[in-house]
């Protein structure tokens, strides 16, 4: 019997992990994406056509990520994420109202957005029903919008500086989690 | 080719047409609400995060809803909707005046609540848009997924696509008219409902709002804008809407006041009136060119263009810099009395962003005017810091002026003008100010500023509200401005709530 409520429990603290790793991952997907559209805005132009240059490669890439076969590529798309993310974040700030920066932003913003299309192929089995996965996940890119926009507003460079590395760490640290317990399962 | 049409529509299944649609739609769906919210509560930076928030929310409230609701209960939400969007866009204005208005007379006024009114709009304006906005589209995704064994990819990049196509339509779209993205919204809208149901009730009752609302869109939407500019600015004064433009920044409207004059309004805030040629497009722009001779001027944020007519005669070029080209097209279509573009053949529009043209600019100016409107917004804020002001010192010719007003009077409990003028005085090195009513004019750029006396600063004033008008030379502005926090890109949030 005990055992039959420790497997219920780990069953549903399974369930609640996988929930907090979306909810994070939303929260990391929301605060890159405005954090891009701030950078664009700030050191390129606040021209409704950047905004929408941004978003569709961001929908682009997205689109891509949704599509992508390979296994294990969560963490290698993550990390390519926050890396390109900073590149445009620095090559911005040093050369900023550059034309040619938006072709390299793009491509960023693109290569960033295939995280999470493919978050959503990761995850999909880590969930009983799939509207948990939605559901999580875009709660957290609410609280990510939240503090994308307080960031921006009263703190504008501590943001584009930490934000996106912090929010990156914490999913980071949630998934390495994830997989250390899988092993000790195994 | 219809045989071809036929045997492709004949391949697309009913689940894949209908999530590229809802994506589509969502996508338009966000375009114009976020247009509407913006202009019901006037621009304020507060708007772009309800209607962010109330978009989000909603997804998640159809997710959290999506195994929930039976086919045949959506069929019968989706008129409702239609009907509470349609409202909504309508309405959205007049509302959040009455609601704001209403809870202000009744709980609000003191001082531990003057904000009262306009909390109590926007949170009904949130809650109604994250029920009744994109949480009914967002119930079909996990459902049909559920519903066709998983196949998330497939099923997602399909609803990305259709968000693809929307996002692409947009521009095309906004640029021909704004009805017309409705329209298409609402076409669209019922495309989804045939794929569900072909119950009559249910058709009917989406088909005819919507078709109501495609005809008599521009008179309604008139006729409450002009209700609430009487309500705003008086009945008195405000005759009626004689114009109105949706660009993809914002709402452009022109207002027929009782003086056989007019008023431009963008995002439901005044833009222009027959007195601000008179007070602030002088001080703005034909006094300070009293210290330049036959100058090049660049004049960033177009508005009315008064200030263009004023200067028009005596500068040598003038490049008008404004974001959106719609403004421009509006002021010189009704402001031509004050702004003489017909008769002046010396200025050149540039459809750009302020800061990314004068960045790239290889242009230097003799005089700099700064004629973009009070920093309510992000986008705006931006040229009020720090950092715009520095882009725009670097070009300024030798000797040349930047000149700006601070909208507020230095004196009241408001920081914004004080920071504003202390982010100036940190940028600039010869500067001084010209106080007149409420507002403040700074001047900065020129070296004779260093070492001129205030008689010589008044002789030079041709304004009948002369004996009105105050100088503060450089060590009196640094006094009011010691201590005083600047603006930069990490502070907006100051400036834009305060």
């Amino acid at each position: 019997m005990n055992n039959n409520i420790t497997s219920s429990f780990a069953d549903k603290y399974s369930i609640n992990f996988n929930s907090v790793v979306a909810f994070f991952i939303g929260v990391f997907f929301a605060l890159i994406q405005f954090c891009y559209f701030f950078i664009l805005e700030a050191y390129v132009s606040s021209r409704v056509s950047i905004y929408f240059i941004a978003l569709l490669f961001w929908l682009i890439g997205f689109f891509i990520g949704l599509r992508l076969k390979s296994n294990n590529l969560l963490l290698k798309l993550l990390v390519a994420s926050l890396v390109l993310y900073y590149i445009t974040l620095f090559f911005n700030i040093l050369i900023p109202f550059e034309k040619t920066s938006l072709l390299l932003s793009g491509t960023a913003i693109l290569i960033s957005g295939l995280s999470p299309g493919y978050y959503f192929i990761y995850a999909k089995k880590k969930f009983s029903k799939i509207k948990l996965l939605f559901l999580h996940e875009n709660n957290g890119f609410i609280l990510g919008v939240i503090l994308s926009f307080s960031g921006v507003y009263f703190s504008g460079s501590w943001m584009l500086y930490f934000a996106p590395l912090i929010s990156f760490l914490i999913v980071f640290a949630l998934l390495s989690f994830s997989t250390d317990k899988k092993r000790e399962q195994t | 080719m219809l045989k071809s049409a036929r045997t492709i529509l004949r391949g697309i299944k009913k689940n894949e047409l209908l999530l590229f649609l809802i994506g589509l739609n969502l996508m338009l769906f966000n375009f114009v609400m976020v247009h509407h919210t913006n202009v019901a509560f006037r621009q304020l930076e507060f708007a772009i995060m309800l209607f962010t928030l109330s978009y989000f929310s909603g997804i998640s409230l159809g997710y959290l809803f999506s195994d929930r609701l039976t086919e045949k209960v959506i069929i019968y939400l989706i008129p409702l909707f239609i009907v509470v969007q349609l409202l909504l866009i309508i309405y959205i204005q007049p509302l959040s005046y009455i609601i704001t208005s209403v809870v202000n007379e009744r709980y609000g006024g003191s001082n531990l609540t003057p904000e009262l009114g306009v909390v109590t709009a926007y949170l009904i304006i949130f809650i109604i848009l994250f029920l009744g906005g994109t949480s009914l589209f967002s119930i079909f995704l996990p459902k049909i997924i559920e519903a066709e064994e998983s196949n998330i990819a497939k099923f997602y990049s399909i609803e990305v696509a259709g968000s693809i196509v929307g996002l692409l339509l947009i521009p095309i779209l906004s640029s021909i008219s704004h009805l017309l993205m409705i329209a298409l919204y609402l076409v669209i809208f019922i495309i989804i409902l045939l794929l569900l149901t072909r119950n009559k009730l249910v058709l009917i009752l989406t088909i005819v709002p919507s078709l109501l609302f495609i005809l008599f869109f521009n008179q309604l939407d008139k006729k409450y804008s002009g209700w609430f500019y009487k309500q705003w600015y008086g009945e008195k004064k405000i005759e009626k809407v004689i114009y109105t433009k949706y660009s993809p920044y914002q709402k452009i409207e022109m207002l027929q006041l009782s003086k056989r004059d007019k008023m431009l309004v963008l995002n439901g805030k005044r833009q222009f009136a027959r007195g601000s040629h008179y007070n602030y497009s002088y001080f703005i722009a034909e006094y300070p060119i009293n210290f330049l001779s036959n100058p090049s001027v660049c004049v960033l944020g177009c508005g009315s263009m008064s200030t263009v007519g004023r200067i028009g005669d005596i500068s040598s070029s003038i490049d008008i810099v404004d974001i959106d080209e719609e403004v421009f097209n509006t002021s010189k279509k009704y402001f031509q009395k004050y702004n003489r573009l017909n008769k002046l053949n010396n200025w050149t529009f540039i459809a750009d962003d302020a800061k990314h043209y004068l960045a790239n600019s290889k242009k230097k100016y003799d005089l700099i005017l700064h004629d973009i409107p009070p920093a309510y917004s992000r986008q705006i804020a931006m040229t009020y810091t720090e950092e715009f002001f520095k882009v725009a010192k670097s070009k300024l010719n030798d000797n040349g002026i930047f000149s700006i007003s601070s909208l507020t009077p230095l004196s009241s409990r408001s920081e914004y003008g004080k920071r504003m003028i202390a982010t100036l005085a940190s940028v600039f090195d010869h500067y001084i100010i010209l106080q007149y009513r409420g507002s403040a004019y700074f001047y900065g750029g020129n070296k004779k500023f260093d070492n001129i006396s205030k008689k010589v600063l008044m002789e030079k004033v041709n304004h009948k509200g002369k004996k009105k008008i105050k100088f503060l030379l450089k060590y009196e502005i640094d006094k009011i401005v010691d201590g005083v926090k600047i603006i930069t890109l990490d502070n907006l949030g100051d400036l834009i709530f305060e």
